[in-house]
């Protein structure tokens, strides 16, 4: 602060208030050299959609990174330029420092939980799943290549779940075949495909991210990375009638070909009106004694909505190669020819 | 000092003072004796000679404005300015004409030195404006906010944001070295008294994008001490984009007036 003569200080003003005397500025000006110092709220939950620019999903933030004309950044978007007949190893050789720099600058490890939502099949998946940091609270939301995917998408999605599961990253797992698919029909919005479709699925499930989270990373401590989900979007009881139908009802529409004995665990998360809760909660317990006895861990979590239709989502915690086996042919087929294309090629 | 004394006529810039010459050469014309008037800002000057015939009446023989870099020559009593060469009644009165004549010539060097102090103090809270503006939009949008000083961020080992502080703050080290050493070797043109008021506007203005980061104030004591010193402003004015350099400019008038109100050094 500055003071006069006599050693008043004083906070402002040309004469010492105490003694008249003129104050100087001099020494003090130094002051004017510290930064006040800012904590930056980064938001509890962040998104980081690949090959889905189009996404409808809420969250305190949506990243896009997408294959596009230019390359360009900007505070939501990594969009790089197409390269023509490009594989992931390509993507990664060119981009991957500076998506690295990308997520520090747009501080992707500073919210408390992430979540990649991915086409895996697009090889922008591998550059980005290179480029995450190994990060506590990260999930992995990702169609894959099935068995009627091409060689190169098998592989890509191979590659790219391998990563995730190394980096213990827990990963949902949606199908190709699954995903193209969908159709889901809401009287406000209507019928929902494709993208649309998925923002619809995802958007109930990301609204509950805390839950989400939670029983992801307490699969993860059972060894359990990997996941399908099965679920019932816009459901109602003249559809579907019993609660306990709706949880039959969606358990034939898994978004991976996976055979029962395959679940480890079970969870399902309700978003219905709270007069709903018990019914839901005591077909849950039905459901999971006549499908899935034997499951390490079962949890149900319910959120209220005020909304009259229901949306239901169950997800099961799968033995971790399992989505893999699938597609390692295709996978092996294009290693053979192209020996960098291994999983272990990324990292 | 015979002559010295201010005229009760005065001119746009001030009185004149008029002496009293013991012969004066206007364009090759002599005239043996008669009045040199010199108003106060010594930007203009008239020889009078005594006309009639008891010499009572003072007729106007020249009467110019002088250019603020016209040279003002002294040699004993004798004064030479532009086409005039007036000798006074004593070395003392020559000196003295020429001081007030080399006024202009020593504001205007003045007030150039004054500017140039004033830029280093702009600089150096346009520099301390732009961090804070950045921690700001830090507070409401931090990845946009970083993002757009990624240049700034070069190192891998350090967070991004400890490496925007660690730049701002080098820049401002370096920008404050620069004014201080400005004002500091201004000192001797400018004065103590101007020095210290630079001095002080730069923190004041300091202490309002303080006020306007934190924006929990109603910025009452930095206006006062805005007001105290020249510089007048309202709280919605300072809220406007970029108030530094306009509140610098607004203390010049204040900071001239001191300047060219100097004493003179020699």
């Amino acid at each position: 602060m500055p003071r006069c003569a006599n050693g008043h200080e004083q906070r402002l003003g040309l004469k010492c208030t105490t003694c008249g005397a003129g104050l100087s500025y001099r020494h003090s000006i130094e002051e004017l050299l510290t930064l006040p110092k800012v904590e930056p709220d980064y938001g509890k939950v962040s998104i980081i959609t690949v090959g889905y620019p189009r996404l409808s999903l809420r969250a305190d933030f949506v990243g896009e990174i997408s294959a596009g004309q230019v390359d360009l950044e900007t505070s939501t978007a990594f969009e790089v330029a197409s390269i023509r007949g490009g594989s992931w190893l390509d993507f990664n050789k060119k981009y991957l420092q500076e998506l690295r720099r990308w997520m520090a600058l747009v501080g992707i490890g500073k919210s408390t939980d992430r979540f990649v939502v991915m086409d895996a099949t697009d090889p922008l998946s591998v550059l980005v799943l290179s480029a995450l940091p190994k990060l506590e609270h990260t999930a992995v939301i990702a169609v894959v290549a099935d068995q009627n995917s091409t060689p190169v998408e098998q592989n890509t999605s191979y590659v790219a779940l391998s990563l995730a599961l190394r980096k213990d990253f827990p990963v949902i797992a949606l199908s190709e075949t699954f995903e193209r698919e969908m159709l889901y029909f809401t009287e406000d919005k209507g019928f929902a495909t494709k993208a649309d479709a998925v923002s619809r699925l995802l958007e109930p499930l990301l609204g509950a991210a805390d839950d989400l989270m939670d029983l992801l990373e307490r699969d993860l401590r059972l060894g359990i990375k990997m996941h399908c989900l099965s679920a019932i979007v816009a459901g109602s009881k003249s559809v579907y009638g019993t609660a306990t139908n709706a949880f039959l009802a969606q358990s034939y529409n898994l978004s991976m070909g996976t055979k029962p004995d395959e679940y480890q665990t079970v969870h399902s998360l309700v978003f219905s009106r709270k007069e709903s809760e018990g019914d839901f909660e005591k077909s849950f317990g039905v459901f999971r004694n006549r499908k899935i006895r034997a499951a390490l861990n079962a949890e149900f979590r319910f959120h209220e909505t005020a909304s009259p239709l229901y949306d239901l989502v169950t997800i099961y915690g799968l033995k971790s190669d399992a989505s893999l086996q699938g597609i390692a042919s295709g996978y092996q087929a294009i290693v053979a020819s192209v020996p960098e294309l291994n999983a272990e090629g990324a990292y | 000092m015979a002559s010295s004394k201010a005229g009760a006529d005065t001119s746009a810039e001030g009185a004149f003072r008029t002496y009293r010459l013991v012969s004066a050469t206007y364009r090759d014309k002599t005239y043996p004796d008669g009045t040199l008037r010199v108003n106060d800002a010594g930007s203009e000057i008239e020889l009078r000679q005594w006309t009639g015939r008891r010499k009572k009446v003072e007729t106007v023989v020249a009467r110019f404005r002088l250019e603020p870099n016209t040279e003002v020559l002294v040699d004993g009593p004798l004064l030479r300015v532009s086409e005039l060469s007036v000798t006074l009644e004593s070395p003392g009165i020559a000196a003295e004409v020429a001081d007030v004549l080399r006024r202009p010539a020593r504001e205007r060097e003045a007030v150039r030195v004054l500017s140039e102090a004033e830029s280093s103090v702009t600089e150096f809270l346009e520099t301390r404006e732009e961090a804070l503006s950045l921690l700001s939009r830090m507070k409401v949008d931090p990845r946009g906010a970083l993002l757009s000083v990624g240049s700034m961020w070069t190192a891998d080992d350090k967070e991004p944001l400890d490496a925007v502080y660690s730049g701002y703050s080098t820049r401002l080290s370096e920008s404050l070295e620069r004014m201080t050493s400005s004002l500091t070797s201004k000192e001797k043109s400018l004065g103590s008294g101007v020095t210290d008021r630079l001095f002080a506007t730069a923190y004041a203005i300091g202490a309002v994008q303080n006020a306007l980061f934190e924006e929990d104030s109603d910025m009452v004591q930095e206006m006062a001490a805005l007001q105290e010193l020249g510089i007048s402003t309202t709280a919605q004015d300072l809220r406007m984009e970029k108030p530094a350099e306009r509140l610098v400019l607004r203390a010049h008038h204040a900071l001239v007036a001191a300047v060219t109100t100097l004493p003179t050094s020699d």
